[in-house]
């Protein structure tokens, strides 16, 4: 395993992709940073701005997950990992840990900035740590993802894409809990189907509604910027993270035994 | 028999040379198959289940409020209150609980969670959004006498119901928004309204006021409202002009706020009458919106309770008191201790274009007037088309008198020169957790004779992310460049040197 997280994270840096994801994000960061501090009263609150960092997960992962096994197919090399002495957990505990170690160190600009806020007398408190941890936590999330979509498919590109569009669905789950809780109420109320009466309609719509937002991860990790510590979510999300590498390392050994 | 194609000949040959194998290679890869799918399954089942129970049965004991002045968790007082709490009470969110673009959202949502968890089930919280359910605020507030609307909670217990407007709940700092127009939240206080509101709708016996209308009074007293709310006292509007028009059997106190007309005959002498017989009487007045206004018969009535309204302004002299260095008619007055004796934690309150108010000089030997609030000892009075030198000498002036009737029937008029403890102009960027309201709510609770349940919540410090010191626009460029350009294009320069150089490896 710490073969696999050395190679994979060393090779973020020997090729362009750890450099410009940590630009990419140093760049938005610090575009939003100088924005707070040109503001006219130099109002910094770092909280809000790894909040904001939050919404650009649905470029930064399909980017830094996209390669983790698709590439290894590009290269010829996936070989080598089904054939290696050592167990397929190990790999994608490895490749996971590469990625979010790569996740963490791209916070370097907003520890930058928490330096420089220090300096101007600013405040940093449990809201920005908060912050800072459930930006972590959402993205152990949405790595498992990534490598999951990238184990799934050949294709870096068809990779990112997929990962791409999970993660959107999981960024914009209120709204998509709310209009699929409201053609769950006009399908109900146009077919009539159980004879429901209109509250009773609502309510099932509503159960739609709530169900479908209890998944979303972002919603359950907000309360880290207001300095509320809550347990629930961050096993929400690890038990998440578990459940795609565990599939990942299931599509993995299909792989390895599989005769084609 | 159709003839065989090559593919199916060596397909036929392969099977009968190893059938064994073959078969053996199947049922392992379907083995494998069901075994990964059942599997995966399984976790996914367990995933969701322990997830669901956790939520449902420990989110609230897992819940820590990491701020160091517990913004998000209900004090003591708020505790005893909902520990002694008999009633059911459902509170409403009006909005979508995940609409992140409420400003107030997070600090609202985690301490009425707090509510919810430490009432013991008493308290039962929901969010539901007039969007998806537009019949919720008809079914809340049919009549749309609370003003139920989007974005704002309901209180509701039994048949009794009140609406919170979340912004009403946050202080602002006024310095900033009146410099630079914006809006910085400096305090929250959340606990102290919603504590006060259960505190209303709980209590056995809400007393009854009325506003009279009909003389061009003001209309914009929302404030007014929640700190008569908050002292147990539910409030409606009242028309005494119409003929036969008569002062409804409950009715614990009558607010005439800032009119712009005079009162007729028949009004005064209802109102008279009522204050003869026990009744509350409330006047404010505005100086600088109606002082060409000739309140002959409003006078009348107030000579009843021994107090004078008199067409003056009060000029305050002593710079200490001023609150505008240039401006003499807004100033701090001072709190008569000798009678606004328990209660009061405040020494000062902002008060703007006091009207003269005196003791009525014939008063009835049954009256006792007592001024709550006071001028300097060197404020002096401008009358109306007069120089400052015209001005009747310095002394110590009223700026809220109350008349009392000590005979059996214990009438009372409580006066205010100015509008600036009621009115909503002042409470604008305020909470009701300032020095004024707390004036008003005592001084109310004193004629009414209702036990102030002064709630002793202080405001939550939000938490000032504004630097230390104000950068200048040198070192805002001088940073802006270090953490936009220097940090990525640094890394960006890394990449593409790493790039170039092992591009052929």
């Amino acid at each position: 395993m710490i073969a696999v997280f050395k190679r994979e994270f060393l090779s973020y840096f020997r090729t362009p992709v750890g450099w410009v994801a940590i630009c990419l994000l140093g760049a938005i960061s610090g575009y939003y940073f100088s924005g707070m501090l040109a503001y006219s009263m130099s109002y910094v609150n770092l909280a809000m701005e790894i909040n904001y960092l939050r919404t650009f997960f649905v470029i930064l992962i399909p980017i830094i997950t996209m390669r983790l096994f698709s590439e290894e197919k590009k290269n010829g090399t996936e070989v080598l990992l089904y054939t290696m002495p050592y167990s397929m957990k190990g790999v994608v505990i490895g490749k996971f840990l590469a990625a979010f170690a790569l996740q963490f160190m791209m916070l370097i600009s907003v520890f930058s900035h928490m330096i420089i806020t220090v300096i101007c007398d600013g405040t940093i408190n449990m809201a920005t740590w908060g912050s800072i941890f459930g930006y972590l936590v959402l993205a152990a999330l949405f790595i498992s993802v990534g490598m999951l979509t990238s184990a799934l498919t050949e294709n870096q590109i068809m990779s990112a894409v997929v990962c791409f569009v999970i993660i959107l669905i999981f960024e914009r789950m209120a709204s998509i809990a709310e209009s699929l809780s409201s053609i769950f109420k006009a399908f109900l109320k146009i077919t009539n189907l159980f004879g429901l009466s209109d509250a009773s309609i609502y309510n099932a719509g509503e159960a739609v509604r709530s169900g479908i937002s209890w998944l979303d991860p972002y919603s359950k990790t907000s309360c880290y910027t207001s300095g509320v510590f809550k347990v629930i979510p961050i096993i929400y999300c690890l038990s998440f993270t578990a459940l795609f590498m565990f599939i990942t390392y299931r599509v993995l050994e299909k792989k390895r035994w599989s005769p084609n | 028999m159709a003839k065989k194609s090559a593919r199916e000949h060596i397909l036929e040959e392969k099977t009968v040379k190893s059938p064994r194998v073959k078969v053996a290679s199947d049922e392992r890869i379907k083995s494998l198959r069901t075994m990964s799918f059942l599997s995966i399954l399984i976790i996914v089942l367990i995933c969701f289940v322990f997830n669901i129970l956790l939520d449902v049965t420990l989110d609230k004991a897992l819940t820590f409020d990491a701020t160091s002045v517990k913004i998000n968790t209900v004090g003591t007082y708020t505790k005893n209150i909902l520990k002694n709490m008999d009633k059911k009470v459902e509170i409403y969110g009006l909005f979508d609980k995940n609409d992140m673009s409420l400003e107030w959202r997070d600090y609202l949502i985690p301490i009425l969670d707090d509510y919810e968890s430490k009432a013991d089930g008493k308290i039962t919280l929901s969010y539901i959004d007039p969007d998806s359910n537009p019949f919720i605020i008809r079914e809340l507030d049919p009549d749309g006498l609370y003003g139920a609307a989007k974005k704002k909670y309901v209180i509701k217990c039994e048949d009794r119901l009140v609406c919170v407007d979340p912004y009403n709940c946050l202080n602002y700092d006024q310095g900033i928004a009146s410099t630079s127009g914006v809006y910085v939240l400096t305090g929250n206080d959340v606990e102290f309204y919603f504590t006060g509101y259960i505190q209303y709708i709980t209590s056995d016996d809400p007393l009854q006021a009325f506003y009279l209308t009909g003389h061009g009074e003001t209309m914009e007293h929302t404030n007014l409202d929640t700190i008569l709310v908050s002292l147990g006292i539910k409030t409606e509007t009242l028309n005494l002009s119409g003929v036969g028009s008569s002062i409804p059997n409950q009715c614990d106190l009558i607010a005439i706020l800032q009119p712009k007309q005079d009162i007729s005959e028949a009004e005064r002498d209802i109102l008279k009458l009522y204050l003869q017989n026990g009744g509350k009487i409330l006047l404010v007045n505005d100086f600088n919106e109606n002082q060409n206004v000739e309140y002959t018969n409003l006078n009348l009535l107030c000579h009843q309770m021994g107090i004078s309204l008199e067409a003056g302004l009060i000029h305050e002299n002593d710079s200490s008191c001023l609150i505008q260095s240039d401006n003499p008619y807004i100033s701090w007055g001072h709190l008569n201790t000798d009678y606004a004796t328990e209660g009061y934690a405040w020494s000062a309150y902002y008060t703007s274009y006091n009207r003269y108010l005196s003791v009525f000089a014939d008063k009835p030997d049954t009256i006792s007037v007592y001024p709550l609030l006071t001028t300097s000892e060197s404020a002096t009075v401008e009358f109306k088309n007069m120089n400052i030198s015209d001005a009747i000498s310095q002394g110590t002036y009223p700026i809220v008198l109350k008349g009392v009737d000590t005979s059996e029937k214990s009438g009372a008029l409580l006066v205010y020169a100015t509008s600036s403890l009621t009115s909503d102009e002042y409470y604008g960027m305020k909470t009701l957790n300032d020095p004024n309201a707390e004036f008003v709510r005592q001084s109310i609770g004193t004629i009414c004779q209702r036990s102030v349940n002064n709630v002793q919540i202080p405001v939550k410090t939000i938490p000032n992310y504004a630097l230390g010191r104000p950068l200048s626009s040198n070192e805002v460029t001088m940073w802006s460049i270090v953490v936009m350009t220097i940090i990525p294009v640094g890394c960006l320069i890394c990449g593409f040197y790493i790039y170039k150089k092992r591009r052929h490896l």
